[in-house]
């Protein structure tokens, strides 16, 4: 399910990587039990750094723009 | 004798869906257009394919083979990363890497393959890795050449190992069925069997004289060899630049049609992704081929010559609408769209007498700017903005997914 929306999100960036640990959706708090993958692409200039998340129950594709480092819920999966 | 590495992964899109949605692990998906009436499968997980799903086959049909199939909506971007990160560790065992395509590689791993305890380790290495990084699988075959590595990685699937040796030619894969070889394809396949040759021990076997004198002397020189377990042991690696000879996209459409006003807007959008390529690599071109597959699984395709070489993406429309329009038979059901540019030469850049030429390569450089800037169709025409390429899944060139990070 496609959402699109601006979420608040809470990472460590570590050795390099970016591990994305809760967000925030609508008022609502969900942890981040597990990143299943990372993948990199491209909008113009601008790269995207795309997470398979997994809270437990459901998984998220949350999508980091490190030009304007603004994070987006892409989709729940 | 050179020692040759031949990877492949396993069911590459459906695999990395299922690693990256963990609800799709051990289920039976495919990869594609959806479940639209007339979408078909452009990958199936090892699940699907137990069902007897295959590739190209419409989603319709793999739904009646397996009624709690999902299906995926395929993300190319996730796809070429992958191929790249993979790409670049391959490369840490030898520079001599070639891209055969988004999931598949040969190595020469010659004089590299000590370093890294002989080509069992380097091997199970390189397997280890792409599983840690990714949750992957792979096959991989050596041999003494690209032959006879592929056709090792075809012999146990998936997460195979095989190595086959000069000497285990023919004895080890005598009953390994002739069309397994890279090379044979179904009409070759059908020729040998009318000549009782269905076997590799079969083929091995079977008179030089007897091969050409039925499939001519280059094509029957050349399966007699590969019977002998002969083939090329040049592995192209990726840093030696090779000039494209032709420059394509096509799609496979999200359901079968006969309106071809739809089938054109994908035309047009193909074509514009053509034209934007050829400005991009600075290369123009001036025969134009437009291919057509109809829900029969046949195919249809035609080109045309003209003077000038071209890189506009309406021109390149024009003309493969103008091939379109020309076909006779128009009953068939339109599945799959493909439009290429060929007979290519790079860095001509005549300045054109005329105006309007001017005018329009100004237009063209501005329109790249921009979609360089904010992505792929900022700029497109109002005509094609209904005919979405649903998850990217239209065609991707090599280059793409070739080089560095």
């Amino acid at each position: 399910m496609d959402i699109n929306a601006k979420i608040k999100i809470a990472t460590i960036f570590q050795d390099g990587k970016i591990i994305p640990k809760w967000f925030v959706w609508e008022s609502r708090k969900y942890e981040i039990k597990k990143v299943n993958y990372v993948w990199n692409d491209h909008q113009g200039r601008e790269e995207i750094i795309r997470f398979s998340v997994s809270d437990g129950a459901n998984s998220y594709e949350l999508a980091y723009n490190s030009f304007m480092m603004t994070w987006r819920l892409q989709k729940i999966l | 004798m050179k020692t040759i590495l031949h990877l492949d992964m396993n069911a590459f899109f459906a695999s990395v869906e299922q690693a990256a949605n963990p609800a799709l692990k051990g289920k039976p998906i495919v990869v594609g257009g959806g479940i639209k009436k007339g979408s078909v499968v452009a990958a199936a997980s090892y699940e699907a394919k137990a069902f007897g799903i295959k590739n190209g086959m419409s989603t319709w049909e793999a739904k009646r083979l397996c009624p709690h199939l999902i299906t995926v909506i395929g993300d190319m971007a996730k796809y070429i990363y992958t191929s790249k990160i993979i790409t670049g560790m391959l490369r840490d065992y030898t520079d001599l890497v070639e891209i055969f395509s988004i999931d598949e590689a040969f190595m020469d791993i010659s004089k590299t393959k000590n370093n890294f305890g002989g080509e069992i380790k380097l091997a199970q290495e390189i397997k280890k890795r792409i599983k840690k990084r990714f949750g992957l699988t792979c096959n991989i075959g050596i041999g003494p050449n690209k032959l006879m590595a592929k056709l090792a990685g075809e012999l146990k699937k998936p997460d195979g190992l095989i190595i086959l040796k000069k000497e285990d030619i023919p004895e080890k894969i005598k009953d390994v069925a002739v069309k397994k070889l890279c090379g044979i394809g179904k009409k070759t396949e059908k020729y040998l069997a009318e000549l009782g040759v269905k076997t590799f021990g079969q083929l091995n076997k079977y008179p030089r004289e007897k091969l050409v004198k039925r499939f001519g002397l280059a094509y029957g020189e050349q399966l007699y060899q590969m019977g002998q377990g002969n083939g090329s042991s040049t592995v192209a690696p990726y840093y030696k630049e090779t000039h494209a000879k032709s420059m394509g996209h096509s799609y496979t459409l999200p359901k079968l049609t006969n309106d071809m006003d739809q089938v054109k807007g994908y035309l047009l959008r193909l074509s514009e992704q053509v034209g934007r390529r050829l400005r991009r690599d600075n290369y123009r071109g001036n025969v134009i081929h437009l291919s057509l597959g109809f829900g029969n699984y046949k195919f249809w395709g035609k080109q045309k010559k003209i003077e000038d070489y071209i890189n506009d993406g309406y021109r390149i429309f024009k003309l493969a609408e103008k091939t379109l329009d020309q076909r006779t038979t128009t009953d068939d059901q339109i599945r799959f769209v493909g439009v290429s540019v060929s007979n290519l030469i790079h860095n001509l850049d005549q300045i054109s007498i005329f105006e309007p030429d001017e005018n329009k390569k100004r237009l063209l450089k501005t329109i790249d700017k921009l979609n360089n800037r904010y992505g792929e169709f900022t700029i497109e025409r109002a005509s094609i903005m209904e005919t979405i390429l649903q998850g990217k899944t239209g065609m991707v060139s090599p280059k793409s997914y070739h080089l560095n990070e």
